[in-house]
């Protein structure tokens, strides 16, 4: 289910009246990423993945779901529920952080 | 311990689309939220429960968050916040990084956005004892 918090930004983003449909799609890809999220951290955790590589397939998992939820809600109605480009949204993780 | 006003601060990272937020209180302290802690913008502030404020910091003043694992800066500045009721929502890229992790971070166990009520993260339920 998406996060609550999510669902109330997107309405108050987007507009009470925003399409029910577009939502559950977006909550989809919000599920999906997670889970590949979780899988790229299992491989982490277990010495199978080198962070440096985790942190590039984090990115690009982030990046390529963002491209996704651009599709379901077009370039402007990604920028105004999450207040960047699609394609800048892999880019959130400050590497000098992560390393 | 009496309330101090607890404070969320947002700097543009160059050559990102993010901001990195940071916290302070008015009794001095710094939480860098594994960045930097001085300069950028003040984006919200509250009276909050300071003793609250530094117990959910932790030592690391990490707030649990393994960074890019179950969240970013954004996640530990609200953790810390949550003692006073505030979130770094101002700060650029937040829309996304609570999209990919929640306000407060992911549940490295099942990877499930944590929640103060819903699903309290452990230092919340640790921090909240008595």
């Amino acid at each position: 289910m998406m996060d609550a918090e999510f669902k109330e930004m997107a309405k108050a983003t987007l507009g009470a009246g925003f399409d029910e449909d577009k939502l559950e799609q977006i909550q989809a890809l919000q599920t999906e990423l997670r889970a590949s999220l979780a899988s790229l951290y299992k491989q982490l955790s277990l010495g199978s993945l080198a962070k440096a590589d985790y942190l590039n397939l984090n990115s690009e998992a982030q990046r390529i779901t963002a491209l996704r939820c651009e599709a379901v809600l077009g370039a402007d109605g990604f920028i105004k529920l999450f207040g960047i480009p699609a394609a800048e949204a892999g880019r959130v993780i400050d590497p000098a952080l992560a390393a | 311990m009496s309330n101090q006003l607890l404070k969320g601060y947002a700097i543009a990272i160059p050559g990102l689309p993010a901001d990195h937020t940071y916290a302070l209180s008015d009794a001095g302290d710094r939480w860098p939220c594994g960045g930097r802690c001085a300069g950028g913008a003040l984006i919200c502030q509250a009276p909050g429960n300071l003793r609250l404020a530094r117990c959910l910091a932790g030592a690391d003043n990490q707030a649990g968050i393994v960074y890019s694992v179950t969240g970013v800066c954004h996640q530990i500045a609200n953790r810390i916040l949550y003692a006073c009721g505030q979130t770094v929502c101002g700060a650029r890229g937040y829309g996304w990084s609570v999209f990919v992790y929640g306000p407060y971070g992911l549940d490295a166990a099942s990877f499930k956005s944590c929640h103060p009520v819903r699903r309290p993260w452990r230092q919340l339920q640790m921090c909240r004892r008595p």
